[in-house]
């Protein structure tokens, strides 16, 4: 009886041993992620700090991140230098149905290196993985070239031998540039997309395909309705990605684009502006001197901006689905 | 028998034509909008290009710009093993990181949401111009900034004065500094690892968990049993996209000296050396891949 006694109490202490370490380790770790965030933070908050100080606030040595006269003036003029509202619009164009075509392209591709075996896989996916390393900028050059005069993969060309005249298109200056390549699976980092979503297809049951295929569905229909449903946390991790370097892109825009540029290639213009120019429209050239920075800032601010809040939102979409796809496992 | 046989295999080259069509329209865009092009632009390499009057001439040069990599250029092999070396101990301080990082947002806990969505800051700030303007934006406004610190990609303005005014010996601000500066270094090149690791851990089922808590297993067992096999496929696309990552990084000597040829016009030569480069990274990622997929575990088989 005794004996017991003191087994059970034993077990009470110990358990309050589990208990107190746990409370350890979860503010170990909650004070670890404050400062990772802070670390992750640190240029949103700089973008932050210095985009609204006004003239005053730089002059005044006191002022370190808060300013003390919230000015919007930086934030108008890197709008209008960057034309914001025109390049928003022209990045959504470019964006919006590159992601869609590119989530396309890459979900069939990632689905038919996992699951299929054919013959010349092995080298496919080794020129796949090549396609990864080699930057776009060492054959950007052909790249334009072929994209001035388009035809339409050979059969222009085609065309060409038969009526004498062949048969191209300049492509350059239009959305369809980056449209064709996306859902061609040649868009912006595709290579890494097909990797990615791969290695997970690879990982799922075997019995999910089984099955469906028993009740009748064929290649397509498995993909569609089994694996896709359950890809949901992939297929949002992939997608933001792709929003992000789409829109963050800079030199295919430049290359690719003649009149109205995407945002992130106006706020280059808007750096080379303040650092080789002291005409800005609608400010004095000895308030632009010390406002450079505050305007910089602003011009980054509202480049990302849309970027972030979009992941704000996406984000409870994307946790949700993860913790529903429970199915797989 | 022999009918058993036969049916067998038209399901499998029917499989396979399948695996064909799925691939198909990507294919057709590498073939179009990579191979041809980077042939193309090959061709530049095996030649003494000369643009006259808008006019680019070609003329054959054979292996001239190859032997020239290799026996006269004294940047090329010294860049190469200082990539290499880089990637040696960069990639698995990335990976572990990144690995640790996800793990630790995994489970429920007050805060969490705000993590997460903070997490994914890098990928956004990180693969833009933005952060172009930043870094330099922040160097400069960092008085207390040494040349080392230039290296990184964000400096914390207030360390090094604060580490001086307490009056310690410089070699310590020098050592607080580097590795305050490599953490954020780190943290920044780990973006995209962290968010793809948290996909992989979120996609783990409870219930697995569950069954190994019944059978009494402990943390560590649930660790190397569970979450390692299954996030796995993950982890290698990981240290694949971190190896190449580091090589093909801004700063990687060999990618700078590519892009300074080619701004000078050695177009030839920049090529040459890109196509030297990125066979090299092919070949050791292709190594890295065949030593570390045989330990990755795919339910399929």
């Amino acid at each position: 009886m005794k004996s017991e006694m003191n087994s059970l109490h034993r077990h009470h202490i110990m358990l309050a041993g589990v208990k107190g370490t746990k409370y350890i380790i979860g503010a170990l770790r909650f004070v670890f992620l404050v400062g990772m965030s802070f670390v992750m933070l640190y240029p949103v908050l700089f973008m932050l700090s210095s985009g609204f100080k006004s003239l005053d606030d730089i002059y005044n040595p006191t002022v370190i991140w808060i300013p003390k006269q919230f000015s919007l003036m930086p934030l108008k003029l890197a709008a209008d230098v960057m034309d914001y509202k025109n390049g928003v619009i022209k990045t959504l164009m470019m964006t919006v149905p590159s992601v869609i075509l590119q989530l396309i392209s890459v979900l069939l591709a990632g689905y038919g290196f996992a699951r299929f075996k054919f013959k010349g896989r092995k080298i496919l996916f080794g020129l796949l993985v090549f396609t990864i390393i080699v930057p776009v900028q060492s054959y950007a050059i052909p790249l334009y070239v072929n994209f001035t005069r388009f035809d339409y993969f050979g059969l222009g060309t085609v065309v060409g031998w038969i009526t004498g005249k062949a048969l191209t298109t300049n492509l350059i200056n239009t959305n369809s540039v980056f449209y064709l390549q996306a859902i061609l699976g040649a868009g912006i980092r595709s290579g890494l997309y097909i990797f990615i979503l791969r290695q997970f297809f690879r990982n799922m049951p075997v019995e999910l395909e089984e099955a469906a295929m028993i009740d009748g569905c064929g290649h397509l229909m498995t993909f569609i309705r089994i694996m896709l449903p359950n890809a949901t946390s992939m297929l949002a991790t992939v997608g933001v990605f792709s929003v992000v370097w789409y829109w963050n892109d800079y030199f295919l825009s430049s290359l690719f684009y003649r009149t109205t540029f995407p945002i992130s290639v106006n706020l280059t213009t808007l750096r080379s502006l303040l650092t080789t120019s002291n005409m800005v429209t609608g400010i004095n050239a000895q308030d632009l001197m010390f406002l450079r920075e505050p305007i910089l800032a602003c011009g980054c601010l509202i480049t990302v901006m849309p970027l972030i809040l979009l992941y704000l939102l996406a984000q409870r979409f994307f946790t949700e689905g993860v913790e529903r796809s429970g199915i797989v496992g | 028998m022999k009918n058993k046989l036969l049916k067998r295999s038209t399901i499998e080259k029917k499989r396979s034509r399948w695996g064909w069509l799925f691939i198909l329209p990507w294919f057709i865009g590498t073939v179009y909008f990579f191979i041809i092009p980077m042939l193309q632009s090959a061709r530049y390499a095996f030649s003494d290009v000369t643009i006259r009057n808008g006019i680019v001439n070609y003329k054959f040069a054979g292996l001239e710009n190859y032997i020239y990599i290799f026996t006269k250029d004294s940047n090329f092999l010294p860049g190469l093993a200082e990539s290499i070396g880089n990637v040696l101990y960069q990639v698995p301080i990335i990976v572990i990181f990144s690995l640790f990082m996800a793990l630790l947002i995994k489970s429920k806990f007050p805060g969490r949401t705000f993590f997460r969505a903070v997490f994914f800051f890098p990928v956004i700030i990180a693969s833009g111009v933005a952060i172009n303007i930043l870094q330099t934006q922040v160097l400069m406004s960092s008085d207390a900034a040494g040349v080392q610190q230039q290296a990184y990609m964000f400096s914390v303005p207030s360390f090094t004065v604060l580490t001086e005014q307490l009056g310690l010996p410089t070699f310590v601000t020098e050592l607080a500094a580097s590795i305050t500066g490599g953490f954020f270094n780190i943290t920044w090149k780990s973006g995209v690892q962290m968010v793809l690791l948290l996909a992989a851990v979120n996609h783990i089922s409870p219930s697995s968990y569950e069954a190994a808590d019944i059978e009494g297993a402990s943390q560590w067992e649930k660790l190397w049993k569970i979450t390692f096999p299954m996030i796995s496929p993950t982890l290698l696309v990981v240290l694949i996209y971190s190896i190449i990552d580091s090589f093909t990084d801004y700063g990687n000597k060999i990618m700078q000296m590519i892009s300074e040829h080619f701004g000078k016009g050695y177009y030839e030569y920049s090529t040459a050396v890109g196509l030297v480069y990125f066979i090299v990274v092919l070949v050791l990622t292709g190594a890295v891949n065949l030593i570390f997929s045989k330990k990755v575990y795919y339910a399929t088989q």
